[in-house]
Formats: structure tokens, C-alpha cells, sequence
């Protein structure tokens, strides 16, 4: 009968819609640990995410790169725009501050994803073969200069108390849920010795002449780059001497404007973080670059700065770096063209570069008392730029304080818009003076509260072990 | 009941004398049955033929009726012959169905239902029929966040049952559930809105778990069930329904002129620096007459100064025609309607545009078989420029804000006519500071905005069998198709130079399919009634996005992503999908219309749970009691005619949550240029399962005097194991800083009350009205363990104890008439004065010593969901007028008015001329506002939102007002049948203690991330106004 198959029809309709399998989705774009821990090819992307968190999500690839220049005495804000760094270069750096907040995630964010790989890497070992110690070393450097930036922005200055005033809590575990929220800092001195630790074994990474060596990932060199930036700030000048010495196979460049070209085979480039046609579109504030091309927003400040006519001798018109890496933008007002990219802001941001090693040195040997040493390597950086007979400063008469605050000032002129001023004044403990001697000026010392910025409300809400 | 065949429009007033027959399901005369005229006292009873005949008006409405079955309501529309088919008291499917699977009657309704009908909603100039529920139905809250077009109303029915996933209600078209998020990548358009409101008949909101629970999984937020207009058995008829209307913004803030502005913002500069030739930019102090702040001049000598809400406000206008055929036979039946709908909106560059083609029929095709189906076809097109919504109102092309904040002696245009930048943003014009907004012409004139045009299918076709007496066998195949296309354009001239220039198109298509099949069975036995529903659903959901993003603009003359750009990159590709599947059964009972009982059960299974937990049961039991159907009640009947006490509990289950909520996973993404994998989520994979919803309700019934109609119910709705986004401590590095868990429960209660009555019932006049009230108590009853709070955005907090999304702000009180400091309140109590121009530390107690900010907390400073709403409308009508009248209120939360702190930000910004006003100075002490300072965005809110900024949001709005002319047409010979033309008005004023533009703003609308506006709720910052609108419009039947 007619209704009885029409019946039937419906009634196998019924069933067949309930089969087995119906509600198992599995999601056609995201990956699980399984797929990812269980080829080598997915593993080599793992660990490139690691530094895709340090580079991206606002850390020190883009926004707090800008926020460390923002703090510095050298460039000048003149945004007026809390998301364009106003509150750090104002250093009033609050709980709820995006530029805290945004750094601390981004932080964070590639802390867990090393410890994350790093777990997986121990039950991967057979899957990835003879990488598993440069993975591990690699891994471990990202989470080492992660820990030193944070240190550097929320943590006193060591030389303050001896680093046992307390900085960030450390997070050495990957997390699965909030069971360990609560978590106290740990102290300056505890941090810097976890950073040490972690790039302790570096033999497996790359040096320059090796074919898989990149200045986008971990080298020697970068970690001894590091190593060293730690000892000086714990005034420990031999070791760091020591780490500085140890950096073989780079030179300056002639062309001082070379470290800034997005060039992976610039000898003097030590560890810069790559921006590709793939970081398109991330947002105007995703790049630290964008802060510095569009002339609205961090310039030089040619009334204080070490561009002003304060300091005449970092100012000479024969010396390259006021010719090739200073111009004017449309506003009107001069920007630095370390960062040119005024349209996708793609510029490679360099971290370290051998004109550093060269200072650092510099001021190592000046505090052990080896002057001629300090000379020579101070020489190096400014003669690349001006030559001796363009120059009034001579450099071979320093001796004393004038020689340390040659060693500083050409620190400033060479390093300006790398991110390094601020972490150098907080590094000796100084006065940030900001707008000198102009009616806006403005100071913040050591015991000043915007001078370490606050363990962020996104933290203390859910960390109730955060000691305020 | 519904109307049977529902009356486009009214006859005129002329008596004709109708008669006909009545008969059962069987085709059986009906003997002594009832035939009255609606909302008259003429009447009279079927003969042993079950005929009948009764003078009425032609433009009146006979209801049928007879113990134990289903009365009918037939519009006379001019007829002299009705014969009509009475239902018994339990089913009869080919009526319009009200209940989830469409198979319960009114009577045997023992759950909460509220109904509106067509008639409320038709004149409304919206253009989404969830629009015109405002201050209609008890227990719907309803909030309109901007008058901005595509923006979705908030819709929350009994008080906001989760707390981080979805709250808005399940919408059910025709049996069909629909997507109605926003599927829009770029921008945000109404889901609702592919629905033309004309062609709705009616909605019913399903408010307790009783009602609701048949949709189990998806019923926490209640369920609104649309019914749409079909074909009628009779003579087909041609309608035609349109309207025309302008709006403008219902009010808007005082800025301060050029001279103002310079003055004032001279004196801020002075007030800092101790003169106000002072340079900004360069720091120092300036010889010469130039300030801080200079006019500007034309070169005619005029001095410059920009009325900027000119430059961002128009006049809106819209207008709506629909077209309708329908007709039928006793066979078949049809419905066809067209629509075109255009909509310019109170900000200029608003843009709407809609086309709906909608279809339905139904055949009888054998006596056990019908078929059945519907399309609605509809494409729209949502163009906005202002980009000011979901939460980005403080963006700097935010169009509110920018009339707001833009320095008024710097120009819109230049004097070549194009619009006014200097290096591609306002800049500086005669001031020493480069002031980095955008301006707003600009980006009209270059065509900036977000577009997306939607094309939709909403469909459904079914296959109903009747194999056996009382069986009723139906398969139904919904399929919503959604495919919306996004451009998004920025042009490099006045946004700034970032990417020269940016577009990026989304292609998004949406599927969801349900597929229900139903068996329904219906028997009685000595005076007890039984109705069993079995059921089945499948539920398919994909979405399917790509998209590209193209910069550097080659040729300024292009606006769109098909012009010349430099570079292509791909963006936003995404691929998602989920499933539910259910089983279902319900049992109703019902015993001499007396007692009723009603039974049901759900069980869903739902993809997105973890393996282990996801399926669910629910389910829910009623029973109503009709007390006056008891034989001692006959006494008391002249007084109450009709008592119903009734009773529900139930369970239901919410869904509203990611495809993979349940996943841990990575995400693909870039190093350089090479691939990279970066941690996308970490979830709660082995536990997570469904949120349940307890929902209990006890209520009543009952109509006074026949005349007045009482309904009064308790609600309670305790939602348990919510899907929580918990937020975890951000060093745990957990992406999005939260993870996905159940924990915590939230409780809401309240009464709803609805009245209404016949004031006066004439010949000529009669006045209805009718009132609504809610109260909504929602308590946050805990959170997970170990958390206590959860803060949301800069301004709210929920925590347990107390509503959801509690504004949480910095305490202040006032301003110090001795300092003229804002004065803050530290964590102790203590008073501290802000001085912002002293740098790092710029809190000082009275004593003088430092108040760190660490010192400075925020605290709880209120509650911003509404306690209580509803609604007051009176219908009047005298001859051929009649009036409408609605009033709709809520109040009992706490608004932020942050846009006081933004008109008051003492930085460059432009201020309102209530700071002139009540700024402190020495003479004036008692002052709202801090002795301004230039750069100052500390005291007056900016930096740190503060308590002096919280205002409470009770509000009366007279919503509608509806005069309207009914023409007498039956001596007319064009053929038409009916004319009627209306004037409206919406939105006359509002009644508030409110200082801001108006209480009724929130930052969130539905579209993007439902919860936010809860979370974050209560806030007006730089929100766009409201509107006000004004149509004319004419209904005509032929």
C-alpha cells in the first residue's frame, strides 16, 4: 500500500540520519600535539612559532620594542595616542596600560609556547632526530630573551639591591588549565640566573659559517649577545667580557645603513626578527617599524635628545648616521630611517648587531680598567661612521670619565631607535630625564613608581601569589 | 488561536447579514455551536444542520466555538456565505502552528508563551521583525545599541542566562531554526533582517523551560518562533504594504565653537605651562603673539569653524514597499510577496538596500498527504563608513567621537572644495599640535566604509502523512544558505599613510541544515486526550570563509578591491563545522479542558562538546489547571470568567559556543616568510559539557469582568555548569588568556505581569490598551573555584552575589572647591587630589605625600542590567481613525557616561560647552568638571574611568505613535477592497534623568561576541545617538 511505503521511506530516513560518526568534527585548519609532534617538518614549524610569539602578539618584535625606545631620552613622542606608546613615554605605565598589558601576554605567550615545545620535544626525540639539542637550545634561547626583556621592563635594576627585589614569576612549564595560577615573581637575581642557565649549552646552534645558520634564529652569537647583556647588568664585567670576546665571524658593515636593510646576509647582524609579505595586514601598530616611519609618532627629539644641539659632537654633518639614517618626514618633524618601510612597515627589527658587541665591550673594558681596549672597540663604531679627520673628538686623549662618557654617548648615537637607551639608563640605575631643559620637562627615578612598570591587572586578578 | 486567513488592512463599516455551516473533522454538522462577533455581543447558535446566519460587519471577525473543539476566528471581509470546519479541542495541522513541531493548541497550553501579533508590528519602520518587539511582549528586554545601520538589537528574554556564551534566544522561522549571528567578517549586518517584517504574521516567544524544552540544547535564552504569512482557502487577494519615513538623530551634545575652543584650550596650555605661548610640539615658549592654540582663517578674512556633526549627521530616509498575492483553494494554497527596502541612515554613508522574494504553498495532494515548502529570497547590501560599533567606538574613525573631539578651528574642507588633511590626518591648521584624527569628510569623499552584501536562502519543504486516524507523520528539510560578501576600503589621503591605502573582500557562505522528522499521534478516550510527539533532528552547520587584502592604492580614483593595488595577501580563510543531533518526545494531556499535564524530553548530542560529555538530556513537565471550568466556580464567573493556574519546570541546555570549543590546538602562521605553527587554544578536551538551565514557573491566568485579561507569572531560571571562558593568569601564556571550562552558575527571577482590557467599547469608539511589566533579578551565584571575580574590558565586573557585567570603577567624589583637583578616593579611603601635570606620580594625599597608583583600585559601582521594563500601548479608534500609542520603559541599571569623560579629555580634544560652563576656576568652586590642565586625561576619566561619570538609566520612551485613517471602500469600484493610510512617528521623547544622549546605548550589539553585551554592558562612551523617525504610510488590499 501506497502509505505504508511512504511510511517506510520515512522511517529509514530516521534512522540512517542517526549513524555513528555524525558528531566526531575534526577541525579541517587547527592542529593537535599529535599532528604536530609526529613530523619533523611540523616540529621545525613548532619552533618557529616560538619566535613568531616573541616577534608578533605585541612583544618585542613590534609594540614593545617601541614601548622600550618610548621610555628612552632620545626620541620623542608627539602622537598624543595611548595605543602609539604615550603612557610609557610619559613612564606612567598603570595595571590596565595596553603597553603593559599587551607586552605581558605577548611575553607569556611565547614563554608557554617554548615550554610547550620543549615538552614535546622529550617524547618527539625519535621524530626529530639529531635536531633535538639545537631544537632545545634554540627553544631555550627564546624563553631566555624572553625572561630578559620582561626582567627589563617590570624588575628593579640589579644593581639597585643586588637583584633581590622581585621581578617576574617563572613559568618553566607548559600549562594545560589554571591549576597554577598562583605563582610568585621570582627576584631579579633568580630570573637572571634562570636566563643563564638556559643559555648555558649553545653548542649545538649554528655560528656564520654553517649552512643552516640564519640571523632570524638562535646563533651563538645571539646567545652570547645575550649572556652578556645579563652579566652588565649584574656588573659582572669580566664574564661579560668574556661572552663579548667569544662573538667570532662578524664585522661592521661599511655602509652604516646596511644593518637596517632586512638583509640576512649582513655580517654585522646578529639576531634580528624577519617581517615578511606574510605580516601583511596585521594591524598599524603590529610591527615596531610603524612607529618610527610615519613622523606622527616616535621621532627624534632634536631639543634633548642625542640629536640635539646639546650633544654638537653626535651631531656633525660628515658623520654617516646624521647623513644616511636621518631624514624628514611629511610632518615636518625628523624621523630615524633605521626603519624605512613607511608602507607595510616590513622592516626587519634587529635585537643584535656586532656594533653593540663592540659598546658593550667597550664599556666592559672601561670597567676593568682597560682603557686602551675600551678605545679601540669604541673606535671601531665611530670611525665607520666618521672618519678621524672629519672629527673634533679625539678619541685616543679620553681617559677616566671623559672616556666613559664618550663610551655613553656614542652608545646613544649609535644605538638610538634600537630599543637599548632606556634599558641602559635602568641598567646604571640613572634619572630618566625626559624633554631637558625645555619647560615639559620631566624626570622619573629609581624610586619613582613609572620607572618599573606594575605586574598587570590581567595577573594580579588571577595570580593571587603576585606580591604587589 | 491565530486568525485563520488574517485580514490585510479593514472593510469598511457595513452590516451583512453571513450564514453558513459548521462542522466537525468528520464533516459532520456541529449542533449548538457558538457564533459570535468578535469584540461584540452578537451572537447566536447552529441549528440541528449546523447552519447558522447573523448580521455583521462586513469588516468583522465571527469566532466559531463548541465544547471540545478548537474555536476558529474567520474575517468577514465583506462574505455573506462562511462555512467552517471545527477542529476537536487537540490538533488540527493544517491550522498555524504556535508550539515548538507546531502541534499544541492554545488551550492545552499550561506553559509561558506571549504572543504579538501582526498588527503591533507591522507599521514599525524597521527593518528586522526582532526590531518590533521593544516594550511588546512581558519578559523581552530589548535594546537598541545605536540607531547605526545592520546593528542588531540585544533581545534577552527572562534576564541573561549565561555568562560567557551566547544569550540570545533561538529564532524559529516556520519550524526551521536560523542562523542569526552575524556572519559578516568585515562588517556587522542583522541576520533577522533577511526576513521581511511584512511578511510575518506573527511571533511567539517561548519563555519557560516547559515551552522551550523541545528545543532542549538550544532553549536556555528562550526560543522566539516566527510564523510567516501562507496562502488562505477563498478568493485571492493582491496587497500592497508601504511606507515612507525620514529620521534624525534624537539629540546631540553642545561643542564648543572656534573661539571656544582656542580660548579654552589657551587657558589649559597657561594653566600647565604658566602661558599659553607655548609650543607643543616643540616644548617651548614662544616669543610673538601666536599661542598654543590660533583660529584659522579663510582667505575671504572669515575665521574658520567647523560645525563637525554636519560633517558626520544627515537626515536619513527610508522607505519599504511590499507586494503580496496569495489565495488558495481547498486543495492547494499559495503566498508570494516582493519587498524593496532602502534605508539612508542619521550617519551619513549609512546605507541599507534590501530585496526578499518569498514563497509558499501547500497541496493536499491525496487525503493522507500534503506537501508543502517555502523559499525566502532575500539580498541585501549594508554600506557603512562610521566604523564606530561593537566596541570600536573609540576608534579614530569613529564618526560620533570625531564630532565630538575634532578641534572646530581647523576645517572640514579646503577651499578647493577637497576635503581638509595635512599628511593624511587632521593635523595641526593654526595650533601647535599635530592632532592625529581623521577627518570624517574625508573619508566619506573618499569612500571609505565597510559593505557587505548579503544573498540568503532560508527554505524549507516538508512532506506531512496521515496513515492512520490520529497519526500524523511529517519530514521536514530546513536549509538556511547564507553567503555574504565584505569589502572593506580604506583610502590613503585622510586615514594616513598606513598601507597607502587598504581593501579586503570576505566571501562567507553559511549552511545550516536541520532535517525533523516528526510522529505525532492523537486519541482520546472517555473525556481524557492524549497528544504523543516522537521526534528526530539532524543539525548540519558549515561556514566556509576566504579572503584577501590588498594595499598600496596605485590610483586614488579606485574604491574598490578591484582597482590597482600593489600588494595581495590572503586573509581571513576559514573552515568550520558542527553537529547536533536530537531525540525527542513530548505527551500531552488534557482531561475535559480542565486538567493539563504536558510532558516532555530532549536528548542532544552537540560536536563541539568534549567526546565524553556531549550528549545531554532535557526536558520539562507542566500542568495548568482551569479552575473555572469546575462546576463551583459558576458563582464567581460573572466576576472572574476564566481562571488558569498553571505550573512548569524544566531543563534546558545552551549551545552557543565555538565549533571547537572542546579542541586544544595550533594554528598555522608565519616566521619570515616561511611557515610556522603557534598555539592556537587550549581547551578543557576532556570535560567540557553542556550549560543547563533550571527553569521554573508558576502563574495564573484569568479574565475579570470579560473584559480585562490578567496574566501574572514567577519565573526563576538557575543556570548551572556555564561555559566559561575563564580567565586564567596571563604568565600561564594561555592563548586568549582563558580557558574554556564549566564552572560557575548565575540565577534569574522575576515577575511578569500583563494587563489588558477594553476601556470603552462604542459603535463608533472603542479604546484597548494593555501594560506589561518585568522585574528581572539576576544574581551571578560563583564563578569557578578559586575565582572570584572576572573583570571584562576596562569598565565592568562580574562576580558572585550580584548582577552581571557591575560597572567597576575608580572612586572618585567630585571636585575639590579649594584646588579644583579631582578628587580620588584610594583603596583605604583615603583622599587623594589628581595633579596631572606633575608627572610619574600625579596623585598626592591632602597631606601631600605621594598616593601611589597602585593605591588606586576600582570598586563596584553598580549594577547595569535593567530590574525592571515593559511596555504601555492604547489603541483608539473612532470611524475610520484609529491611534496608537506605544510607551516602553526600563530602568533600575547603572549607565557609565563615558562620552562626559571624552568631552571633557584635556588634551587636544574639543569639549562640550558644558565644561565652559563648569570647569573650576577660583570664583567658581562648586564645579563638574577639574581646573583644566592641558594633557590632562586623568581627571576627567579618560586614563582611569571614574564613579562621578556613573548616572542611572530609568528611562519612558514614547516608542510609537500610530494615526492612522481606514477608507470605507465598498462603494468604490477600482477594485479595491481596502485602503488604509497611516502616520508614524517613533522615538517623540524620552523621559530620563539621564545627562548623556540616551540611556538606552551599549558599546556591543548581538552581532559580534553575544556575551560582551553583558560582560561589559552599561557603558556610553562616543555611542552613536538614537533616531528619531517619522513615516507616512498606506496599506491597500484588492
Amino acid at each position: 500500500m501506497k502509505q505504508n511505503n511512504i511510511l517506510l521511506t520515512l522511517t529509514a530516513a530516521v534512522l540512517s540520519a542517526g549513524c555513528s560518526g555524525f558528531l566526531d568534527k575534526t577541525p579541517f585548519l587547527q592542529l593537535t600535539d599529535t599532528s604536530i609532534f609526529s613530523s619533523p617538518e611540523r616540529i621545525e614549524g613548532v619552533v618557529k612559532g616560538v619566535y613568531t610569539q616573541m616577534k608578533e602578539n605585541t612583544f618585542i618584535g613590534s609594540k614593545t620594542y617601541a614601548c622600550i625606545e618610548n621610555m628612552g631620552d632620545d626620541m620623542n613622542n608627539v602622537s598624543g595616542n595611548g595605543y602609539e606608546c604615550t603612557f610609557s613615554y610619559n613612564m606612567e605605565v598603570g595595571k590596565e596600560t595596553r603597553d603593559n598589558y599587551q607586552t605581558w601576554t605577548g611575553a607569556y605567550l611565547a614563554i608557554q609556547s617554548a615550554n610547550t615545545v620543549l615538552e614535546n620535544l622529550e617524547t618527539a626525540r625519535e621524530v626529530v632526530g639529531d635536531s633535538y639539542p639545537k631544537y632545545v637550545q634554540e627553544v631555550k634561547f627564546c624563553r631566555a630573551l624572553s625572561y630578559y626583556y620582561l626582567t627589563q621592563l617590570y624588575g628593579k635594576p640589579y644593581m639597585l639591591d643586588g637583584g633581590t627585589s622581585l621581578a617576574v614569576p617563572l613559568r618553566l612549564k607548559a600549562e594545560k588549565s589554571s591549576a597554577n595560577n598562583d605563582l610568585r615573581q621570582s627576584t631579579v637575581a633568580e630570573v637572571y640566573a634562570q636566563v643563564l642557565e638556559d643559555t648555558r649549552e649553545y653548542a649545538a646552534l649554528p655560528q656564520p659559517a654553517d649552512a643552516d645558520y640564519s640571523i632570524n634564529r638562535a646563533s651563538q652569537a645571539a646567545v652570547h649577545m645575550l649572556r652578556m647583556r645579563v652579566y652588565m647588568a649584574m656588573e659582572q664585567w669580566q664574564q661579560a667580557i668574556e661572552e663579548g670576546e667569544a662573538i667570532q665571524g662578524y664585522e661592521l658593515a661599511p655602509d652604516v645603513t646596511a644593518p637596517f636593510q632586512s638583509n640576512p646576509s649582513c655580517t654585522e647582524s646578529i639576531f634580528s626578527f624577519p617581517f615578511d609579505g606574510t605580516n601583511n595586514g596585521g594591524g598599524p601598530q603590529y610591527a615596531a617599524c610603524y612607529f618610527y616611519t610615519t613622523g606622527n609618532s616616535l621621532v627624534l627629539d632634536r631639543e634633548s635628545g642625542i640629536h640635539s644641539p646639546l650633544y654638537p659632537l653626535y651631531n656633525l654633518p660628515a658623520d654617516a648616521r646624521t647623513g644616511s639614517l636621518i631624514a624628514t618626514a611629511s610632518s615636518g618633524q625628523d624621523v630615524l630611517t633605521k626603519f624605512t618601510d613607511k608602507t607595510t612597515y616590513l622592516d626587519w627589527v634587529p635585537v643584535f648587531r656586532y656594533a653593540e658587541t663592540l659598546l658593550n665591550l667597550s664599556e666592559c673594558y672601561w670597567q676593568t680598567g682597560q682603557e686602551d681596549k675600551a678605545i679601540g672597540a669604541l673606535e671601531q663604531v665611530r670611525r665607520r661612521s666618521l672618519a678621524a679627520a672629519d672629527d673634533p673628538l679625539d678619541l685616543s686623549t679620553l681617559s677616566g670619565d671623559s672616556l666613559r662618557e664618550a663610551i655613553c654617548l656614542e652608545r646613544r648615537a649609535e644605538l638610538v631607535g634600537e630599543a637599548i637607551r632606556a634599558l641602559d639608563i635602568k641598567r646604571r640605575c640613572e634619572t630618566f630625564v625626559k624633554k631637558k631643559g625645555t619647560p615639559a620637562e620631566f624626570s622619573c627615578p629609581p624610586a619613582s613608581s613609572g620607572y618599573t612598570w606594575p605586574i598587570p591587572t590581567i595577573e594580579t586578578a588571577n595570580n593571587k601569589a603576585i606580591e604587589e | 488561536m491565530l486568525l485563520l486567513s488574517f485580514c490585510m488592512g479593514s472593510w469598511a463599516q457595513t452590516v451583512v447579514t453571513v450564514t453558513g455551516m459548521v462542522t466537525d473533522d468528520e464533516g459532520l454538522p456541529v449542533i449548538g455551536g457558538n457564533v459570535s462577533e468578535k469584540g461584540t455581543e452578537n451572537g447566536t447558535i447552529t441549528d440541528l444542520n449546523g447552519r447558522y446566519s447573523l448580521r455583521a460587519a462586513s469588516d468583522g471577525v465571527l469566532v466559531f466555538s463548541y465544547v471540545g473543539m478548537q474555536p476558529v476566528s474567520v474575517a468577514v471581509k465583506g462574505r455573506t456565505e462562511i462555512n467552517v470546519r471545527l477542529a476537536s479541542a487537540s490538533i488540527d495541522l493544517d491550522d498555524v502552528v504556535v508550539v515548538a513541531y507546531g502541534t499544541q493548541t492554545k488551550r492545552s497550553l499550561t506553559t509561558s508563551v506571549a504572543s504579538v501579533k501582526s498588527d503591533a508590528l507591522k507599521e514599525q519602520p524597521v527593518n528586522s521583525i526582532d526590531q518590533a518587539l521593544q516594550g511588546r511582549a512581558a519578559g523581552v528586554y530589548l535594546l537598541t545599541p545605536s540607531a547605526g545601520v545592520g546593528e542588531s538589537p540585544v533581545v534577552r528574554v527572562r534576564g541573561v542566562s549565561s555568562i560567557t556564551s551566547g544569550t540570545q534566544p533561538l529564532y524559529v522561522i516556520d519550524g526551521v531554526p536560523v542562523e542569526t549571528s552575524n556572519g559578516s567578517y568585515a562588517g556587522n549586518s542583522n541576520p533577522m533582517a533577511d526576513l521581511n517584517p511584512s511578511d510575518v504574521l506573527s511571533m511567539e516567544v517561548l519563555k519557560d523551560a516547559a515551552a522551550a524544552a523541545l528545543y532542549g540544547s538550544r532553549a536556555a535564552n528562550g526560543v522566539i518562533l516566527i510564523t510567516t504569512r501562507q496562502g488562505s482557502k477563498g478568493k485571492s487577494r493582491v496587497a500592497y504594504n508601504g511606507w515612507v519615513g525620514v529620521s534624525m538623530r534624537s539629540k546631540f551634545f553642545d561643542i564648543m565653537n572656534a573661539q571656544q575652543y582656542t580660548d579654552f584650550k589657551n587657558q589649559a596650555v597657561e594653566n600647565r605651562y604658566g602661558t599659553a605661548h607655548y609650543d607643543l610640539t616643540a616644548n617651548r615658549v614662544m616669543t610673538g603673539d601666536t599661542k598654543a592654540f590660533n583660529m584659522m582663517y579663510r582667505s575671504d578674512g572669515t575665521p574658520v569653524d567647523t560645525n563637525w556633526a554636519d560633517e558626520v549627521f544627515q537626515t536619513g530616509i527610508q522607505h519599504h514597499h511590499t507586494v503580496s498575492v496569495e489565495g488558495g483553494t481547498e486543495k492547494s494554497q499559495f503566498y508570494l510577496s516582493g519587498n524593496y527596502t532602502h534605508q539612508k541612515g542619521i550617519m551619513k554613508g549609512d546605507k541599507y538596500e534590501r530585496f526578499v522574494m518569498n514563497a509558499n504553498g501547500q497541496v493536499q495532494a491525496t487525503p493522507y498527504l500534503k506537501i508543502g515548502g517555502s523559499v525566502n529570497a532575500s539580498n541585501s547590501q549594508t554600506e557603512y563608513a562610521d566604523r564606530a560599533r561593537q566596541g570600536n567606538q573609540n576608534m579614530i574613525e569613529g564618526f560620533t567621537r570625531l564630532a565630538l573631539v575634532l578641534p572646530t578651528n581647523i576645517p572640514a574642507w579646503r577651499e578647493d572644495g577637497t576635503p581638509y588633511e595635512e599628511g593624511h590626518r587632521i593635523g595641526r591648521g593654526n595650533n601647535t599640535y599635530y592632532n592625529t584624527y581623521t577627518n570624517p569628510a574625508g573619508l566619506l569623499y573618499y569612500r571609505s566604509r565597510v559593505q557587505s552584501e548579503i544573498l540568503r536562502f532560508l527554505s524549507h519543504a516538508y512532506v506531512e502523512v496521515k496513515p492512520w486516524k490520529g497519526v500524523t507523520l511529517r519530514s521536514q528539510y530546513g536549509m538556511d544558505y547564507n553567503h555574504i560578501d565584505d569589502t572593506d576600503f580604506r583610502n590613503a589621503i585622510v586615514y594616513g599613510d598606513y598601507e597607502n591605502g587598504r581593501v579586503s573582500n570576505h566571501s562567507t557562505k553559511r549552511t545550516l541544515q536541520t532535517w525533523t522528522n516528526t510522529a505525532n499521534w492523537l486519541f482520546s478516550w472517555k473525556g481524557h486526550s492524549f497528544d504523543l510527539l516522537l521526534g528526530e533532528e539532524s543539525t548540519k552547520k558549515h561556514l566556509n570563509r576566504w579572503g584577501a587584502r590588498r594595499t598600496t592604492l596605485l590610483d586614488n580614483a579606485y574604491t574598490t578591491y578591484q582597482g590597482a593595488w600593489g600588494t595581495t595577501d590572503a586573509d581571513g580563510n576559514n573552515i568550520t563545522e558542527s553537529a547536533l543531533l536530537s531525540y525527542f518526545i513530548r505527551l500531552n494531556y488534557d482531561y475535559e479542558s480542565r486538567y493539563l499535564l504536558s510532558l516532555n524530553g530532549r536528548r542532544d548530542g552537540f560536536s563541539a562538546l568534549s567526546r565524553q560529555n556531549r550528549w545531554g538530556n532535557f526536558g520539562g513537565v507542566s500542568a495548568a489547571w482551569r479552575i473555572s471550568a469546575e462546576k463551583f466556580w459558576e458563582k464567581i464567573r460573572p466576576v472572574v470568567s476564566e481562571l488558569k493556574l498553571k505550573g512548569s519546570w524544566g531543563r534546558v541546555g545552551n549551545t552557543d559556543v565555538g565549533d571547537y570549543a572542546a579542541w586544544s590546538y595550533y594554528l598555522s602562521s608565519y616566521y619570515g616568510n616561511s611557515g610556522a605553527y603557534v598555539l592556537g587554544q587550549i581547551a578543557d578536551d576532556q570535560h567540557l559539557k553542556w550549560e543547563t538551565s533550571e527553569k521554573l514557573d508558576i502563574g495564573f491566568s484569568a479574565t475579570l469582568w470579560k473584559n480585562i485579561e490578567v496574566e501574572f507569572d514567577y519565573y526563576r531560571n538557575t543556570s548551572t555548569d556555564l561555559i566559561l571562558a575563564l580567565p586564567v593568569a596571563s604568565s600561564l601564556g594561555i592563548p586568549g588568556n582563558a580557558i574554556t571550562t564549566n564552572a560557575g552558575s548565575m540565577r534569574n527571577s522575576g515577575i511578569e505581569l500583563g494587563l489588558a482590557a477594553t476601556l470603552v467599547q462604542t459603535k463608533d469608539f472603542s479604546w484597548n490598551t494593555s501594560l506589561n511589566l518585568t522585574t528581572t533579578r539576576n544574581r551571578v551565584l560563583s564563578l569557578a573555584d578559586g575565582v572570584t571575580e572576572l573583570t571584562s574590558g576596562m569598565y565592568n565586573i562580574t562576580l558572585p552575589g550580584y548582577s552581571i557585567g557591575q560597572l567597576y570603577l575608580y572612586p572618585t567624589r567630585g571636585i575639590d572647591p579649594e584646588s579644583g583637583r579631582r578628587i580620588f578616593i584610594d583603596k583605604n579611603g583615603r583622599e587623594a587630589l589628581c595633579m596631572y601635570e606633575k608627572g610619574a606620580d600625579k596623585f598626592y594625599y591632602r597631606d601631600g605625600t605621594v598616593c601611589k597608583e597602585s593605591n588606586l583600585q576600582p570598586t563596584r559601582c553598580g549594577g547595569t542590567l535593567p530590574t525592571y521594563y515593559g511596555g504601555w500601548a492604547h489603541h483608539l479608534k473612532y470611524k475610520g481613525f484609529d491611534l496608537t500609542v506605544l510607551l516602553q520603559y526600563a530602568g533600575g541599571n547603572h549607565l557609565y557616561n563615558g562620552t562626559t569623560a571624552t568631552c571633557s579629555d584635556m588634551r587636544y580634544w574639543n569639549n562640550t560647552t558644558d565644561v565652559l560652563e563648569k570647569y573650576w576656576t577660583p570664583e567658581r568652586t562648586a564645579a563638574k568638571y577639574a581646573r583644566p590642565i592641558y594633557g590632562d586625561n586623568y581627571s576627567n576619566g579618560s586614563a582611569k574611568p571614574i564613579s562621578d561619570w556613573v548616572e542611572k538609566g530609568d528611562y519612558l520612551r514614547l516608542k510609537q505613535v500610530v494615526i492612522g485613517y481606514t477608507f470605507r471602500t465598498s462603494g468604490w469600484r477600482c477594485g479595491i477592497s481596502s485602503l488604509r493610510v497611516y502616520a508614524q512617528a517613533q522615538n517623540l521623547f524620552v523621559l530620563t534623568g539621564y545627562s548623556g544622549l540616551d540611556p538606552e546605548a551599549s558599546l556591543y550589539g548581538n552581532s559580534t561576541t553575544s556575551s560582551l553585551a553583558n560582560l561589559q554592558a552599561g557603558i556610553d562612551k562616543n555611542t552613536m545617538p538614537q533616531a528619531r523617525v517619522f513615516t507616512f504610510g498606506t496599506n491597500i488590499t484588492f
